[in-house]
């Protein structure tokens, strides 16, 4: 490379460090606190009320069912526990589903294969597809439906003398699942 | 090269994103609540006649029987399960003396109202047409088998068959 060149690069090189230190002290700055308020989130629990108690219905006749355990379904039956929830739902765009958890539903192998359950939640005798915050503070009732299909029955459910063929729902599990931002009407 | 570097990259980038808003994604919130509803128990349904399942009526049992002439005794139908059931006589064979003897059933308070002989202190009620059983509940009936004028001479062995059938009652058609 020739002398001139280097001497070039060199000057050039100079010249950008110059450039570069006069930058970082001759430009003003300022900065100014703006107040963007608090974020706080919501709240999504359910309660049971309470009163009035849960209830099972028999719903071939209409009439109430007062000891499930005596109880003793068949095909074709169709069975309805109802029960009251207090809901707290505080979320500007929140939007949740009650299902019913089939893990907290245990028993005989037969009898829970043949059987069906669905949940329908109503507020105000008007059913919901989903919880929003418009149901905050309310009571809601779950109505859990135990369905024992004709088509699905073999005499292998039927209970003996041996054994008795149950569908344990003492450990019945609601799950309230946030589903997704509320979608507008 | 470079760029195929640069693609690799990016799409890493992209994979990782998408893996973020995916698991993003499940952590809405929820909660559940436990109901305890109790237990659901299915039904038993358990018709017995003369109070087992195949019952060997033994008092229809006869030998040296003429043309004309009967065999008369009771039957109790009982409902031994838990839930209410309702049964009719199905059907009825008459093995080697099909053609040469003839039933009749009727329904008796007790057995004391089917002798072995006579008529029988009969109740309304067709055995062939379906009858309610509560759990426990039981029924008589007084059962004949009559031969006819012309059945088969030195026959043995001749088996009549009574088969009852039962179903249960909540949502029968």
């Amino acid at each position: 490379m020739k002398k001139s060149t280097k001497g070039a690069i060199a000057a050039g090189a100079a010249a950008v460090l110059l450039v570069g230190g006069a930058g970082s002290l001759a430009f003003w700055s300022d900065s100014e606190g703006v107040d963007g308020g608090t974020i706080t989130s919501g709240r999504l629990t359910i309660t049971p009320a309470g009163t009035p108690a849960p209830t099972w219905t028999d719903e071939t006749t209409g009439t109430a069912i007062p000891d499930i355990g005596a109880f003793r379904i068949v095909p074709g039956d169709s069975l309805t526990y109802t029960a009251d929830f207090v809901v707290e739902a505080v979320g500007d765009n929140l939007a949740a589903t009650i299902e019913v958890d089939d893990d907290s539903i245990t028993g005989s192998p037969t009898l829970l294969a043949e059987t069906t359950q669905s949940v329908q939640v109503l507020d105000g005798g008007a059913a919901l597809t989903a919880i929003t915050e418009a149901q905050d503070g309310d009571t809601v009732t779950a109505e859990v439906t135990f369905t024992f299909p004709y088509a699905a029955a073999t005499n292998a459910s039927q209970s003996t003398t041996a054994a008795l063929q149950t569908v344990d729902l003492t450990g019945l599990t609601l799950d309230l699942n946030q589903s997704g931002p509320q979608t507008a009407p | 090269m470079v760029s195929a570097r640069h693609a690799v990259l990016t799409l890493g980038i992209v994979v990782v994103m998408a893996s973020v808003l995916v698991v993003g994604s499940g952590a809405s919130w929820r909660t559940e609540r436990q109901l305890g509803a109790g237990t659901l128990v299915a039904g038993r349904l358990d018709l017995k006649v003369g109070g087992v399942d195949a019952y060997s009526f033994t008092a229809l049992s006869g030998t040296n029987l003429a043309p004309g002439s009967y065999r008369q005794a009771p039957l109790v139908v009982s409902n031994a399960g838990d839930i209410a059931l309702r049964y009719r006589l199905a059907a009825v064979t008459f093995g080697t003396l099909t053609g040469s003897a003839s039933y009749t059933a009727t329904r008796v308070a007790a057995a004391a109202g089917c002798p072995t002989t006579g008529n029988p202190t009969a109740l309304a009620g067709s055995a062939t047409t379906f009858r309610t059983l509560v759990p426990a509940a039981v029924e008589t009936w007084c059962l004949r088998v009559t031969l006819g004028p012309n059945p088969p001479q030195a026959l043995s062995g001749a088996v009549v068959r009574f088969t009852y059938a039962g179903e249960q009652a909540r949502h029968a058609a």
